[in-house]
């Protein structure tokens, strides 16, 4: 008979996130549950990002990048204890993209697969979306170790390349008398397993970028450029029609 | 046969936030023949893959009537991963197609079992029993072609259970 190891929803990370003095979004995930049934145990993850538009840009999106290292890899040819990205590059349910959800409705086994759809997992006009994981091992594998980096990240489409907004960690371990313990969230300042030599490893031609690209500047700093430009066109403007009067 | 429409809807995780809290309810495992008394009409099958996962593999709920879906759901309102579920509406004869594809249902979940096939009836409510990787597989192909003659499209979960089935090492 299943067992469920029952938690409220208690969030255990709510939070503004921050770029460059603005604030980009809400991120809610909740505390981590343990999950166990009869042959297997891992972790119950939830929460989404709520971006602000403005400062961020229109057409930016909020992704999730996850990054697992554990004794037993799934879908991928990574060693153990080695950070891949989820879902494995053997996972034929995930595509090209260095991404948790898919950013197409096509998978590379050439089926839709609207449950891994990104888009499906927004609300509120795209503005929001939402993560979830639920990562199990057999019972059978003990001892087992799992541990992921979840980054959420702002991407604008068609491009390849990602601004990092909040890194975080999470896990769970099935111990050898099969009790299953979990790791909660530990909020990194800077990604550790999120490298741009791991992403160019896995995904050619990715970049990590900075997030204020995907920002727009903050009114006063907007204000302060154009006084800038005004000012040295004023100049420019004098030096020119010095150089006239002299000529004249 | 009468092909029913599309539907692949998911279930908002939404409402799950407010149900989470409620205890789980297990399905009862009798270890009576469960073969063929969930029939006709009304039934709810939902497959849950029982391996080893990164992101998750949702489960597959069918049925022939969203009705029967929804009160499927309130009916097992504990169940988290039922929230996430993939939900295909196909038509009464594709359903039935299925249900007789069904092998004999092992009652308990052993290291073997590959998935958690979950009958449900409003009359009866919920039996549940486990097929081991080779079984699986004979069903899921069987359940692919089920869908594939009556509702176009919703065969791709039955796909990634049937890799996960088909994987080396699993047969």
């Amino acid at each position: 008979m299943p067992v469920w190891h029952q938690h409220a929803m208690s969030a255990a990370v709510n939070k503004n996130v921050m770029v460059a003095g603005q604030n980009v979004g809400t991120l809610t995930l909740s505390n981590p549950a343990a999950y166990s049934d009869a042959n297997r145990g891992g972790v119950t993850v939830s929460g989404n990002f709520a971006g602000n538009y403005p400062p961020l840009k229109s057409g930016v999106e909020i992704r999730w990048v996850q990054l697992i290292s554990t004794s037993h890899p799934v879908n991928t040819a990574t060693a153990a204890n080695t950070p891949y990205f989820d879902p494995g590059e053997l996972d034929t349910t995930g595509d090209n993209d260095p991404f948790y959800w898919n950013t197409g409705l096509k998978a590379n086994d050439g089926n839709n697969h609207p449950e891994f759809f990104y888009k499906n997992k927004q609300s509120n006009s795209g503005k929001t979306i939402s993560f979830f994981d639920e990562p199990k091992r057999l019972f059978a594998d003990k001892p087992v170790s799992w541990t992921a980096e979840l980054s959420a990240v702002c991407w604008m489409p068609g491009t390849t390349q990602f601004g990092i907004l909040w890194s975080g960690t999470y896990g769970f371990t099935i111990n050898n008398a099969g009790a299953v313990g979990v790791t909660g969230w530990n909020e990194l300042a800077a990604p550790a397993y999120l490298t741009q030599a791991r992403l160019t490893a896995a995904f050619s031609g990715w970049t990590i970028g900075n997030p204020e690209h995907c920002i727009t500047p903050e009114p006063a700093s907007m204000l302060l450029a154009a006084m800038g430009l005004g000012a040295v066109g004023l100049r420019r403007r004098r030096a020119v029609s010095g150089i006239g009067s002299q000529e004249g | 046969m009468t092909a029913v429409a599309d539907s692949t809807t998911r279930i908002q995780c939404g409402v799950v936030a407010a149900i989470a809290v409620t205890a789980i309810l297990a399905c009862s495992e009798t270890p009576r023949d469960l073969s063929r008394r969930e029939t006709g009409a009304q039934l709810v099958v939902c497959l849950e893959y029982l391996g080893e996962t990164d992101r998750p593999i949702l489960p597959f709920v069918i049925s022939d009537s969203e009705a029967s879906v929804d009160a499927y759901i309130r009916d097992r309102a504990g169940d988290r991963s039922l929230a996430h579920a993939s939900v295909t509406l196909t038509a009464s004869d594709g359903l039935a197609c299925i249900r007789g594809s069904l092998p004999a249902l092992g009652q308990q979940q052993e290291r073997s079992s590959l998935l958690k096939v979950r009958l449900w009836t409003r009359e009866h409510g919920e039996h549940c029993g486990h097929l081991s990787a080779p079984d699986a597989a004979a069903f899921l192909r069987a359940a692919r072609r089920c869908l594939n003659e009556s509702s176009a499209g919703s065969g791709d979960v039955l796909n990634i259970l049937l890799g996960l089935a088909e994987r080396p090492g699993r047969q």
